[in-house]
């Protein structure tokens, strides 16, 4: 009975196993009742089972042949799925219950399962002639792609072209297009989406502990005593870390739980103590809970002695000056900046550096500020000076939007400025490692950075970037200030490819390709914890669609880069990646295909093929890479092995609100739709659900005469877009709040296109706005 | 008919109605389960009650539920209150089968023995019937019915030790699975497993036999599979039963979008408020973990105490 070897079926004996057989010698009572009760019961089913399988076993709802182990398409969480197939379809979607999500999945990844099967799916190439986009073979279609790129690229140089990718594709696809255009083309006009997304928080872990990417790992939710979630509404935008959270918080109540947010979201409503800041205040209530950390000795002094320095922009300063910069910032005066009690800044860093162990969590509402690189310093700073990392349940955790915008996108060093594993185009070591490893000619990558994406929209509109190629994602509405880009679209030659059109991007482009999606290709996905996991690929793309792999692979071809990629297949690129990997801090060379395959993801680092993964970087004896196996940390991304302490003063806001434009607006999600609801519009389930709304204070609702469901129209110094009034005072008066998932209220026509000066990620987080009934 | 004796015939009758009443009695008492027996049951699966007192925020819900009309407490408000419940079927029906048998003993020793010349014989027959078997069936029915009940309770699922990862999840007041949830806070004051287990009405109770058959014999031919899962669908009724007319149900956007999935069970509840129990990783680890300080009291016990003195000695150098 080797079966069943996972039950325990001693407990009563203990010490004495040989005797609990005793048990079941002969009946108990019980089992007699059962036998009598049963065979009564036999005589009466016996009769009916005759192989009809419902009157012998419950069945399946939906019946499904194959259950397939993957991951799902949309948030950052990376839940782990079953993909149930049948018939060559995909038909069902379950979490999986070996994957950290614990079989739970929210309501977008149980819809997964009818994702491929929607309307507008992108089934043939197309060209724009007169105008208007034909339908146009594929060999045509790439014919024109590489000879627009190729002169481009003789006329005005590699720096004419351009790539825009995205967090949502596989890390095979992000890396092979960096590699065409940083080694091949010669341009290091690489960007995507992720610039939107995730940039403060890579700059913020870089500049602070020389590497990108969390230290810490959901794990670390089941040990934390403390949370402090700032600008992330966690229970709409990454709902199954916040149900892990919960469950946290459900197996010990005492566990505390602090949110900062400028409204009262569903994350707000389950805290424990609430900061409802002002928007683009947070700078100064971190600078205050610091304040607050020393005035009451939660400083952890070990951490100063060895592990820290102290940083003002480029000049390292000491722990006298910072002091002395924190002086501004009393809770007293903290809390007339950010809008809430001195009370309360108090309570929160108590809480904080006094609990045993302090977990923080941030997305968006930090990451998409001017300030948004000095905010993710600042909480990576609260949690150095106060000890609270490296242990489990204390870190300073980085939640991602996107399906892969880490491993693919951050990991890959798919971004202007970068180079795979962390390496900078700015640094000609790094470039010549790189040169090296990719064996290509010395002097092949270009030093100069490129165009980050809002300089590079700009400079498709002003004509220094003649050609680009968007993968992916649909800028045109997810671009900050979008209408000034949309006549960039009309001066540059651009190639969209995307799983469904029209999208408001295609809508724009010279050429349409049609992308596979999902399962109908393969590849490696990551997630905000570093682990990296496999979607396979289980049906055929929808009409003449392809992956974008193949659309890479083939235009390198094209422009007579083929030999950059020697082994066509996915498989050879994830190969000769993780091999690259080993040559740096990123090691992840012991994740081979095989494995993914059959486990639901590995965390990296990990070495070596029996290596089991990392939850917790820098700490030694879970760290592989650690060198100091005796320390209490050690941060090998530091040169000198200590992480950096920024200073950084509350800054004034990029625009000033006046009369003209007296209220302020913030964007965020719900959760049913995610991004520019490009795929979840088009599920039949959710559309239904309404993200055409504008949130509006009760005092602002009377004071601009706006009752709920008024059409409202907002405006600022950009553009203008309407919407439906939803009143209601879980927002700050003189805060009104829209999604950007809506196509056809288009919020981006009103935000604003100032970036963070470190991360030059858009703020979208706050804008000068009026707004009136329409 | 003159030669038929029947004082003798009843004497006979009288006898086997009381020793089978005396085993019936004596079963109905077994089956009920003495503070002892609960006891003991709590040592086996660990429960630390006093760990319950610090509850999760008070359950929403309002109103009779199934849960308590199933258990027979339709008088009681919030399913969270622990309050008196009042009586079981299971108990009614007990006091009933003892009820009848010790009138029907009385009504034939007095029939019998005494009235038996006073009253006409067509009386005497009548009550000869309700007696030998119109009683007796009340006996027999209260038997059965306690029976169900009884099996309905944790303790009965638990005897079985497929079901210890299970049980003992449940009274871990830290586990977070939907089961101890809904046991540590009393959501379901008693018969936990049942609740939520037997599809409710007479299809239910169908399918409940059908189960618990097709469970025996795969038990006792040992052929069911490690790590044990649910077969099916699970009926997502047995949760809306008591959710769905609750605020906190409908107000859920999520919930109104899948309205037609979760009611055609394609999308379980337990998709996204899962996992019911523990995953079979989890199942594994606690067992790793029993197994770990099982074998660590057992090596303990080994060691005798000239081995502990020296070990005490070898520290102290
Ligand atoms: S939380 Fe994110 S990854 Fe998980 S199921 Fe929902 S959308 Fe998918």
């Amino acid at each position: 009975m080797s079966k069943k070897d996972g039950i325990n079926r001693n407990k009563e004996h203990p010490t004495s196993p040989d005797t609990a057989s005793d048990k079941y010698d002969g009946l108990s009572r019980r089992d007699f009742m059962r036998i009598a009760s049963l065979s009564a019961a036999g005589v009466f089913t016996g009769s009916l089972m005759s192989g009809c399988g419902e009157l012998w076993e419950r069945q399946p709802v939906i019946d499904v042949d194959s259950w397939h182990q993957g991951v799902c398409r949309f948030c950052g969480t990376g839940c782990g799925i079953k993909i149930g197939m049948s018939d060559g379809k995909v038909v069902d979607v379950k979490g999986d219950p070996a994957a950290h999500n614990r079989g739970r999945l929210c309501i977008k990844g149980i819809l997964n399962r009818e994702i491929l099967y929607v309307e507008d799916r992108a089934l043939y190439p197309m060209i724009r002639k007169n105008g208007e986009l034909e339908r146009a073979s594929w060999e045509e279609a790439m014919e024109l792609i590489a000879s627009r790129f190729s002169q481009s690229i003789q006329n005005s140089g590699p720096d004419s072209v351009a790539f825009y990718g995205s967090g949502q594709l596989f890390t095979e696809e992000s890396y092979s297009a960096n590699k065409l255009f940083k080694a091949g083309i010669g341009t290091n006009n690489v960007d995507g989406n992720p610039r939107l997304c995730m940039a403060s928080a890579a700059v913020g872990y870089t500049s602070v502990f020389g590497k990108d990417e969390p230290m810490g790992c959901y794990e670390d939710t089941d040990h934390a005593d403390c949370f402090f979630v700032t600008g992330s509404n966690m229970a709409e935008c990454h709902p199954i870390v916040w149900e892990r959270l919960q469950d946290r918080k459900r197996s010990n109540p005492d566990t505390f739980l602090i949110v900062v947010d400028p409204r009262k979201t569903r994350t707000a409503e389950h805290a424990d103590l609430f900061l409802q800041i002002k928007p683009g205040t947070d700078v100064a209530l971190y600078n205050s809970m610091i304040y607050e950390f020393y005035r009451r000795g939660l400083v952890d002094l070990e951490m100063i002695e060895d592990y820290l320095s102290f940083q003002s922009g480029s000049n390292s300063i000491t722990e006298e000056q910072f002091r002395s910069h924190l002086e501004k910032y009393t809770p007293e005066r903290a809390a007339s900046v950010c809008g809430i009690s001195a009370e309360q800044i108090r309570e929160a860093a108590f809480r904080f550096g006094n609990s045993p162990a302090t977990m923080s969590f941030w997305t968006m509402g930090l990451n998409q500020q001017i300030q948004g690189t000095a905010a993710n310093r600042l909480v990576m700073a609260m949690h150095l000076l106060t000890g609270q990392i490296g242990r489990p349940g204390a870190t300073p955790f980085s939640l991602t939007g996107q399906p892969n915008a880490g491993g693919g996108v951050r990991d890959t060093g798919s971004l202007a400025h970068a180079l795979p594993n962390g390496r900078l185009v700015a640094n000609p070591k790094h470039r010549k490692e790189m040169e090296e490893l990719w064996n290509v000619p010395e002097g092949t990558i270009s030093p100069n950075p490129g165009h980050h994406a809002i300089s590079l929209f700009q400079a498709m509109n002003s004509g220094d970037v003649e050609c680009a190629l968007i993968m992916s994602t649909n800028p045109i509405q997810s671009l900050p200030n979008i209408l000034p880009y949309r006549d960039a679209m009309e001066n540059a030659f651009v190639v969209v490819a995307d799983a469904f059109h029209p999208t408001e991007t295609t809508k724009y482009a010279d050429v349409v390709l049609p992308a596979a999606m999902w399962a109908e290709k393969g590849g490696v996905f990551s997630q905000s914890e570093r682990r990296y996991h496999y979607v396979p690929n289980l049906v055929e793309p929808k009409g003449e669609a392809r992956s974008d792999f193949d659309i890479i692979i083939d235009l390198a071809d094209r422009l007579g880069h083929g030999d950059l990629f020697p082994n066509r297949t996915q498989a050879d690129i994830w190969e000769e990646w993780r091999k690259i990997s080993a040559h740096s801090t990123y090691n992840f060379e012991g994740i081979t295909y095989e494995r993914l395959k059959n486990q639901p993801g590995i965390l990296w680092p990990c070495p070596d093929e029996d290596h089991p993964g990392t939850c917790r970087r820098y700490v030694p004896g879970e760290d592989p890479l650690v060198k100091d196996e005796d320390a209490r940390l050690d941060f090998y991304g530091r040169p000198d092995g200590r992480a950096l302490i920024y200073l950084h003063e509350q800054g004034e806001p990029y625009e000033n609100q006046n009369e003209k434009f007296p209220l302020l607006l913030t964007t965020g999600r719900v959760l049913e739709h995610w991004h520019t609801e490009t795929i979840t519009r088009r599920v039949d389930d959710l559309k239904n659900i309404k993200t055409d709304f504008l949130e509006v204070h009760p005092a602002d609702a009377a004071r601009y005469g706006l009752q709920d469901g008024d059409d409202v129209r907002v405006a600022s110094r950009r553009g203008d877009a309407e919407f439906v009034t939803r009143i209601t005072d879980d927002i700050r008066e003189g805060l009104v709040f829209a999604t950007f998932h809506s196509a056809k209220h288009l919020v981006n026509k009103v935000t604003s296109d100032a970036v963070d000066p470190f991360s030059r990620q858009p703020d979208y987080k706050r804008c000068a706005v009026s707004i009136e009934k329409a | 008919m003159k030669k038929f004796n029947p004082t003798l015939l009843l004497s006979c009758l009288i006898l086997l109605i009381v020793s089978g009443t005396a085993l019936a009695l004596t079963g109905i008492y077994h089956l009920e389960d003495t503070p002892g027996s609960t006891a003991s049951f709590e040592t086996v699966h660990k429960v630390d009650t006093e760990s319950f007192e610090r509850s999760e925020a008070k359950t929403t819900l309002d109103g009779g539920t199934y849960a308590n009309i199933m258990q027979n407490a339709q008088t009681e408000k919030p399913i969270a209150s622990t309050a008196e419940k009042g009586m079981t079927i299971g108990e009614i029906m007990r006091w009933a089968g003892i009820v009848a048998i010790v009138v029907a003993i009385v009504i034939l020793l007095l029939i019998e023995f005494i009235y038996r010349d006073r009253i006409n014989p067509m009386n005497y027959r009548i009550l000869l019937i309700i007696s030998l078997f119109v009683l007796p069936m009340i006996v027999g029915l209260g038997t059965s019915a306690t029976v169900l009940e009884t099996t309905k309770s944790v303790q009965s699922c638990g005897s079985c030790h497929v079901m210890d990862p299970f049980v003992d999840d449940l009274f871990d007041a830290e586990s977070t699975t939907l089961a101890a949830r809904h046991y540590k806070n009393k959501w379901i004051p008693k018969y936990q497993c049942y609740t939520c287990h037997t599809t409710y009405g007479a299809h239910g109770t169908f399918e409940g036999k059908r189960d618990g058959f097709r469970h025996w014999l795969l038990f006792v031919t040992g052929t069911w599979d490690e790590p044990i899962s649910y077969s099916g669908s699970y009926p997502n009724m047995n949760c809306t039963s008591c959710h769905a007319g609750t605020n906190a149900f409908q107000q859920v956007k999520s919930h109104r979008a899948l309205s037609s999935k979760l009611r055609a069970d394609e999308v379980s509840c337990t998709s996204c408020h899962g996992p019911a129990h523990p995953t079979p990783k989890e199942r594994v680890a606690s067992t790793d973990q029993q197994e770990i300080e099982q074998r660590s009291t057992s090596a303990m016990r080994k060691i005798g105490p000239e081995e502990l003195n020296s070990l005490v000695e070898a520290l102290d150098e």
